[in-house]
C-alpha cells in the first residue's frame, strides 16, 4: 500500500513493532527523515508496543460473589423502590393517602441534609446529608474552605455516638479547598448524636488529636 | 474519541442512579477489577480487596446521582471513594490483634489509573479478531521478525504485512475508543 508520497506506508507499522530486516529498517528510516506523512503515521503508532505490554498479563480479578452482591442489592433496591411506588399510587387512588398504608411499605428513607459552618478559627462550610438503609448510616459531606494541611495532616470525620464513644468514618480528600466524601458508619442513625470534623495531624494516627473543623447535630430520623 | 468513552461512562452512571441495574453491572464489570488489585496492592489481603471493591462499586451505584461531571471523570469520582475506603478498611483492620502498616506508596490514584489503564487495554485487545490478535502476538510479544511470522502462517510476506498495519491500526482505533490514554 502506497500513500500519497509514494511510499509502502504498511512497512511503517513493520518498523513500529521490530519485524523489519535490516535493510528494510534503513529504507523506511530513510523515508521518514525526509517524508512528513510517513513520519506523522510512524509517530501515531510507536506508542503501541508499550501499550500492548500493558495489557499482557491478566488483571486481579475479584471474586464473583462480590458482583452477585452488589448487584443483588441493586435489584433489592430497585424492586423496593417500585412497590413503593406502585403502591402508594394505589392508596393515593384508594384515597387512602398516606399514614397507614405508608408505614406498613417502609418507603425509601429520606435524606436530611443540614448546613455546617466552621468552629473558629476555621472558615469551613457546607452541608452534611444522612440517610439511612436500615443497617448503617449514610452521611454525604461537602465541604468548602478547607485549607490545605501540612503533611502528614489530614480532616477526618467523626461521628458521636450516644453512649459516649467516638467513631471515625473516614479521611476527607481536599481538592482546591473543598471535600466530598461519601461514608458510611454501622449502625441506624439513632445511634449517633454529633458529626465532627477534625484536622488531625497524623493521618497514621489513629487517636483524635485534632482541632475541631465543623461540628454538626445529627438529626433524627 | 476519549471524550466519547467519558460521555459512555457519565451515561452508565446516569442509568445507574435512574436503578437500572445493568448499568450497575456495567459500572461493576468496568471497574471492579482495578479496584480489587489497588486493594491487594494497599491493603495486602484478598478478603479486604474484596470488601473493597463491594463498599465502593455499592457506594458508587448508590450515590450516582451525586457524581458532577464538572469535577472530573467518572474514573476519578471512583478512585477518590476508593482512596477513603481503603484508608477505613485499613483503619478497621489495625483494631484487630494483627496489624500491618498501611505503607505509603505513591499515590493511590496514579496506582488506580494504571491498575485502569491496563484493563482498558486488555479490553482493546480483546476487540481484534483473532487474526490480528495472533500477528501483533508473533511480532510483538514473540519478537518474530514478518518473513518469520510467514513462514509459521504459511501465508504470503505480503499477507502478513498488510494484516500487521491493520492490526496495530485496529488496536490504536480500539484504545482511542475505549479512551485508553497514552
Amino acid at each position: 500500500m502506497t500513500t500519497v508520497c509514494g511510499h509502502d506506508r504498511e512497512l511503517i507499522a513493520g518498523l513500529v513493532l521490530d519485524g523489519l530486516d535490516d535493510v528494510q529498517a534503513v529504507t523506511v528510516r530513510t523515508w521518514l527523515a525526509s517524508c512528513t506523512t510517513c513520519r506523522e503515521e510512524h509517530a501515531e503508532l510507536v506508542p503501541l508496543p508499550a501499550l500492548i505490554d500493558l495489557g499482557r498479563e491478566p488483571g486481579p480479578r475479584a471474586p464473583e460473589r462480590v458482583r452477585d452482591r452488589v448487584l443483588a442489592d441493586a435489584v433489592r433496591r430497585r424492586t423496593r423502590r417500585r412497590w413503593s411506588t406502585a403502591l402508594v399510587a394505589a392508596a393515593l387512588l384508594a384515597g387512602l393517602v398516606g399514614v397507614g398504608i405508608g408505614r406498613q411499605l417502609a418507603p425509601e428513607p429520606p435524606e436530611v441534609a443540614i448546613a455546617v459552618s466552621g468552629v473558629e478559627p476555621f472558615e469551613a462550610s457546607g452541608t452534611v446529608a444522612f440517610r439511612t438503609d436500615q443497617e448503617s448510616t449514610l452521611v454525604s459531606v461537602t465541604l468548602d474552605g478547607l485549607d490545605e494541611l501540612p503533611e502528614p495532616g489530614v480532616y477526618e470525620a467523626w461521628l458521636y455516638r450516644a453512649d459516649g464513644r467516638i467513631v471515625s468514618i473516614g479521611q476527607l480528600d481536599v481538592i482546591d479547598g473543598r471535600a466530598e466524601a461519601l461514608l458510611t458508619a454501622e449502625g441506624p442513625p439513632g445511634t449517633y448524636v454529633g458529626f465532627w470534623v477534625t484536622a488531625e495531624p497524623d493521618h497514621r494516627d489513629p487517636a483524635h488529636d485534632g482541632p475541631t473543623v465543623v461540628r454538626a447535630t445529627v438529626p433524627h430520623f | 474519541m476519549a471524550g466519547s468513552a467519558a460521555t459512555d461512562q457519565a451515561s452508565l452512571l446516569a442509568r445507574a442512579a435512574g436503578g437500572d441495574e445493568h448499568a450497575v453491572a456495567s459500572l461493576y464489570d468496568r471497574f471492579a477489577g482495578p479496584l480489587y488489585g489497588f486493594g491487594l496492592q494497599r491493603l495486602g489481603d484478598p478478603e479486604l480487596a474484596e470488601q473493597l471493591v463491594q463498599d465502593v462499586m455499592t457506594r458508587v451505584w448508590r450515590h450516582a446521582g451525586r457524581y458532577d461531571p464538572s469535577r472530573g471523570s467518572v474514573a476519578t469520582w471512583v478512585f477518590a471513594i476508593a482512596r477513603t475506603t481503603a484508608v477505613d478498611l485499613h483503619r478497621r483492620r489495625q483494631r484487630l490483634p494483627r496489624t500491618t502498616e498501611l505503607e505509603d506508596t505513591p499515590s493511590p490514584v496514579d496506582e488506580l489509573e494504571d491498575l485502569l489503564r491496563a484493563e482498558l487495554v486488555r479490553a482493546a485487545l480483546d476487540r481484534l479478531s483473532p487474526e490480528h490478535r495472533e500477528v501483533l502476538e508473533l511480532a510483538h510479544m514473540r519478537g518474530l521478525r514478518q518473513v518469520d511470522i510467514a513462514r509459521r502462517l504459511q501465508l504470503p510476506l505480503g499477507t502478513v504485512k498488510s494484516r500487521t498495519y491493520y492490526a496495530l491500526h485496529a488496536f490504536r482505533l480500539a484504545c482511542q475508543e475505549l479512551g485508553v490514554q497514552r
